[in-house]
């Protein structure tokens, strides 16, 4: 990505970015600002050398602050890209389990990943809708000792669906959608990956592709579009899509009693996609729920500390139970997300402390309250 | 490996004794006859030994060795 030479004088001057960085609120050597500086002045193999690219959370707050609007996650991701070709890697999460799942779904080989399906409702293997289920059958198993069950959040997403009518494509053929490959740098890895996906689904015919993950439909939405062209199917975020369709839908619901929930915007959803209003009018439409806002919401979120299953660290630990604080300073009994990593991240970093607030995906909760029977 | 689509028949974790020759050849004769019925493994493919950085640098590591 180059740089304008107005945005490179006014970048100078400024340090916005630093200001609002997650990163570097609890590592003040980690500086956007600085990295940009020495990318103008210094050799660009020694840029590309230093660990500290692999540090940022692609959460993109400076970049929604930046007055000359630099797109720092997509600078750095860049820079990621050279790294790698160099030898300079990141330091993979979980012993790098979950690149090596993504890795082995480049080769030609049919899962057994829609079993969860069959008891949870109607799928097909043609159709209008294709639900892109994305890694819940993976995270079940590999967070199992969360005491989280990823694959709920897929279960409610289908029974929602078949209440409204709707019998989407699940496919066994699906593959990783390749966001964490791109964000770290390995960009053969994401084009093998897309160009799979993009196979599965015009074999299924669909017209409409439902996420429920924000990764994936920021990636269909924004890399997928940029590889191929304009995509020949209508990418839609699932609380956008119940938002749209929710009058026609009818929903009864069953009460648990009066209950405050507070949102946690993920950063793929809301800074970057600019969704913020579906998820809580969805909440909003729940009788006997109540939203409470946190101090930081909407543009201003604070990212769940952890990006593409790497560099988890101290200073990750300490941006989520920030987060989970700021959770519980607004009374509310539940922590809603709208994304699975959200999840995971915020649940991991209340183990082993007396924080104990439940994390629930939207969807899960949802279901929850919807009659479906 | 069942989510990924890879007959768990293809690991197969065995204790045989230093003193146990026979059941040692017997196992591996089995293993081989299985591997063999199975076809090829899907993920022989040679790109994803080249795709896996680990893999690479382990790669770049032996060949100073061998030249």
């Amino acid at each position: 990505m180059q740089l304008t030479q107005h945005q490179i004088d006014y970048c100078m001057e400024c340090g916005v970015c630093t200001g609002s960085c997650p990163v570097s609120r609890n590592w003040s050597e980690f500086s956007p600002r600085q990295i940009i500086k020495r990318t103008c002045i210094e050799n660009p193999e020694e840029v590309t050398k230093r660990r500290e690219l692999w540090q940022c959370l692609s959460c993109g707050r400076c970049y929604s602050r930046c007055p000359v609007e630099i797109d720092f996650p997509e600078f750095n991701r860049q820079q990621r890209v050279a790294a790698r070709l160099q030898g300079n890697l990141p330091q993979e999460s979980h012993h790098g389990v979950m690149q090596t799942i993504s890795l082995l779904q480049t080769a030609k080989l049919t899962q057994s990943r829609t079993a969860w399906a069959r008891d949870a409702g109607k799928f097909s293997d043609k159709g209008d809708y294709f639900y892109f289920v994305g890694c819940l059958p993976y995270f079940e198993v590999t967070f199992r000792y969360l005491n989280l069950s990823p694959l709920t959040s897929a279960k409610s997403v289908l029974k929602i669906l078949n209440k409204m009518g709707i019998e989407p494509v699940i496919s066994n053929e699906e593959r990783c959608c390749g966001h964490d490959a791109l964000w770290s740098g390995d960009e053969e890895k994401f084009e093998k990956l897309a160009k799979l996906n993009m196979e599965v689904i015009a074999a299924s015919g669909a017209k409409t592709v439902i996420f429920s993950c924000p990764e994936g439909y920021f990636t269909f939405k924004n890399n997928y579009a940029k590889l191929f062209g304009n995509l020949p199917f209508e990418v839609v975020y699932l609380t956008e899509f119940l938002a749209k369709e929710w009058n026609n839908a009818n929903f009864t619901f069953s009460g648990n009693g009066s209950s405050s929930v507070t949102f946690h915007d993920p950063c793929r959803l809301g800074r970057l996609s600019g969704l913020y209003e579906s998820p809580r009018k969805l909440l909003a439409n729940l009788p006997e729920t109540k939203l409470v806002e946190m101090e930081r919401s909407l543009i201003n979120a604070q990212c769940c500390g952890t990006s593409a299953w790497m560099e988890c660290s101290s200073c990750s630990k300490s941006t989520q139970v920030e987060r989970i604080n700021e959770a519980r300073d607004t009374g509310a009994g539940t922590l809603i997300t709208a994304c699975p990593k959200c999840q995971i991240h915020l649940t991991c970093a209340q183990q082993g402390t007396d924080l104990n607030l439940p994390v629930k995906d939207i969807f899960t909760y949802l279901a929850e309250r919807i009659k479906l029977d | 490996m069942r989510l990924l689509g890879i007959d768990e028949r293809r690991l197969r974790l065995k204790w045989v004794s230093a003193s146990e020759g026979a059941l040692f050849a017997a196992e591996i004769q089995s293993y081989v006859e299985l591997l063999k019925e199975l076809g090829d493994n899907p993920l022989s493919d040679a790109h994803l030994c080249q795709m896996n950085p680990m893999m690479r640098s382990e790669m770049q590591k032996e060949e100073p060795a061998g030249a």
